[in-house]
């Protein structure tokens, strides 16, 4: 049997006046992956984290957090999350280590001291323990929200933007750390911008546009569905003299566009048709030096998505 | 077993333990501030003038003008430390919805009842410690003027922690219900202000209405009538009449009215509280 979604989310929807935040959003995170959440700026991430979170009442629709409705058991539900979120506030006259032990308290944390300790070396913040929160760089107070929302060991980790404002540096700790949760079987979900490290970490993402979530499935299938091809690039050991015209013709190829001795091929998405290329080039009298699949990154994708919703909204706009 | 205990029951075990870090937090915050002390400082200072011209007058005119000379200055300690107390109920809580604090607070095992609670025990907590040391400055000014430790005097300063109870309870319905931190503060000292003001004003101005010079139409009598019917409605609403009954009730030795006017005090407090949990529940972390 499968187990149980840990957020399950169906019909969410929520109205401020005549404006619909969130409408109808129907979100399942499995245990232990990585789900990235994304969407332009008031795409309605943070309304509908804000709603699985207990801040905002749904105007209609459901949230389910580890089968449980939140309201059924609210002191149980929110010990197991982790959260950060984009606007991280602090206590600034507290220090680093002050502010990590009364969230442990708070969430009856187990080897609390042992565990910041950890975790604030792993993140460079050890030897600023001792120093209050208010002389910390934006950087480091995020670093330190990392750390108090992991503090606990939570079953689940709601992320709003965890590496805003961090150096590449920075970056690269946390990548490691979520990496390291997630190998321990935490389910993580990351609503960001920055689409390369949501690329980098997750398993499966969410693009919600004006309130609607347009896509959701792996981030393979994310790439197929927005090309619905694939790309192969070749680079010949002398120029492509005709060869793109011949290629072209071969059942399996879509497109072909040569530049130099570039070639870039579009083919059918059925397979691999990396062999079939090589020989028809070989037949041609071509040698290929080198040969790769090129795979859409995710912010082609995501770009691909939300503009063609922005168009479809612009163009039933437009039509009355 | 947590399983076969009812919802509120099972919530209240992870509650309380939300209220007493809430408390243990900002009480520690509130004892590493300078605050306190030097309200404490200046609210000894000031009941010790006080008892120092009631002794005084007593020893000049030769006329015992109180029963209990002590209550006087003890009831100016109280009201200074509860203003402060409340005022700094208000401002932790509209300061935390201010910074967003608390809406950290709420995304984990905490709701608004567990955080509103735990800022009232704290400000409670510290009003424990200051009783303390009221106690130990009753003994010492009653063993320095050779006055008499009775017990309306201990019984009026225990009374006085419901009393500071519900100021607290208001500061926190004035921070949820306030908005911003400065807004928060200025509703809290001018209504606090105007609560004790009317109490005041009202034993000053029966003080000279009761002057055998005065005549039937002195505008003295209007003043006074007007004070009463406004006290009349306040007395509900306002820790400090209750308070003032209170002492009265210690000083006559009515023991019925004094339980009484306690038991309204305890429930304003309740009312206060109750009001903010759901004003904040409503409003929500960010106002």
């Amino acid at each position: 049997m499968a187990s149980e979604p840990v957020i399950k989310t169906e019909g969410l929807t929520k109205v401020f006046g005549r404006y619909t935040a969130v409408d109808h959003v129907n979100l399942e995170l499995q245990r232990g992956e990585i789900y990235g959440f994304l969407g332009p700026n008031g795409a309605g991430k943070t309304t509908t984290l804000m709603m699985i979170l207990g801040s905002l009442a749904p105007t209609s629709g459901s949230i389910r957090i580890f089968g449980q409705d939140l309201a059924d058991d609210p002191f149980a539900i929110k010990r197991r999350i982790g959260v950060v979120i984009e606007a991280q506030s602090y206590y600034d006259e507290m220090t680093a280590w002050e502010y990590l032990m009364f969230f442990a308290r708070l969430y009856r944390a187990e080897n609390a001291e042992k565990r910041a300790r950890e975790l604030l070396e792993r993140v460079s913040l050890w030897q600023w323990r001792d120093v209050v929160i208010g002389g910390y760089s934006t950087g480091m107070q995020r670093k330190l929200a990392i750390v108090r929302a992991l503090l606990h060991s939570p079953d689940l980790l709601l992320l709003d933007e965890p590496v805003a404002s961090l150096d590449p540096y920075g970056i690269r700790q946390v990548r490691e750390l979520l990496m390291e949760e997630h190998a321990a079987g935490r389910t993580i979900l990351i609503s960001s911008h920055i689409l390369s490290e949501v690329e980098r970490t997750t398993d499966r993402v969410g693009i919600i546009v004006r309130g609607k979530l347009l896509f959701e499935d792996t981030m393979d299938h994310l790439r197929r569905r927005v090309t619905g091809q694939r790309r192969i690039q070749i680079e010949l050991v002398e120029p492509a003299n005709g060869l793109a015209t011949e290629l072209r013709v071969l059942p399996f190829v879509s497109n072909v566009e040569a530049s130099g001795q570039q070639l870039m091929i579009m083919t059918h998405d059925d397979r691999d048709y990396r062999t079939d290329v090589a020989r028809a080039i070989a037949g041609q009298g071509g040698i290929v030096q080198q040969m790769r699949n090129i795979e859409p990154t995710l912010e082609e994708a995501f770009i691909t998505i939300t503009e063609a919703e922005a168009q479809s909204w612009a163009g039933a706009a437009h039509g009355g | 077993m947590a399983a076969s205990l009812s919802l509120p029951t099972r919530q209240w075990f992870p509650r309380w333990h939300a209220i007493n870090t809430i408390r243990g937090r900002s009480s520690t915050s509130i004892a590493y501030g300078l605050g306190i002390y030097i309200t404490l400082a200046v609210a000894l200072a000031a009941a010790s003038v006080v008892l120092h011209n009631t002794v005084r007058y007593v020893e000049r005119n030769a006329v015992l003008s109180t029963r209990q000379p002590l209550f006087l200055p003890i009831a100016f300690m109280v009201a200074l430390v509860s203003l402060y107390l409340g005022m700094s109920a208000a401002l932790s809580v509209a300061r935390e919805r201010d910074r967003g604090t608390l809406q950290v607070l709420l995304f984990g095992p905490v709701d608004e009842t567990a955080f509103l609670l735990g800022n009232f025990f704290a400000q409670l907590q510290v009003y424990l410690g200051v009783v303390v040391v009221a106690v130990v400055w009753v003994n010492l000014v009653t063993w320095l003027l050779h006055l008499a430790f009775s017990v309306p005097v201990l019984l009026l300063l225990l009374s006085s922690i419901i009393t500071i109870g519900a100021v607290i309870a208001f500061g926190l319905l004035v921070a949820v219900w306030g908005g911003r931190t400065r807004a928060a503060l200025v509703y809290f000292i001018l209504i606090a202000l105007l609560f004790i003001a009317l109490q005041l004003g009202q034993e000053v101005v029966n003080g000279i209405a009761a002057s055998p010079n005065l005549t039937e139409n002195d505008p003295i009598f209007l003043i006074r009538n007007v004070l009463g019917y406004v006290n009349l409605v306040t007395q509900w609403v306002s820790p400090y009449a209750q308070s003032s009954r209170t002492m009265d009730d210690l000083l006559n030795q009515n023991v019925s009215s004094y339980f009484f006017h306690l038991a309204v005090t305890f429930l304003q407090g309740m009312v206060f509280l109750t009001a903010s949990i759901l004003i904040l529940k409503r409003k929500g972390p960010r106002g």
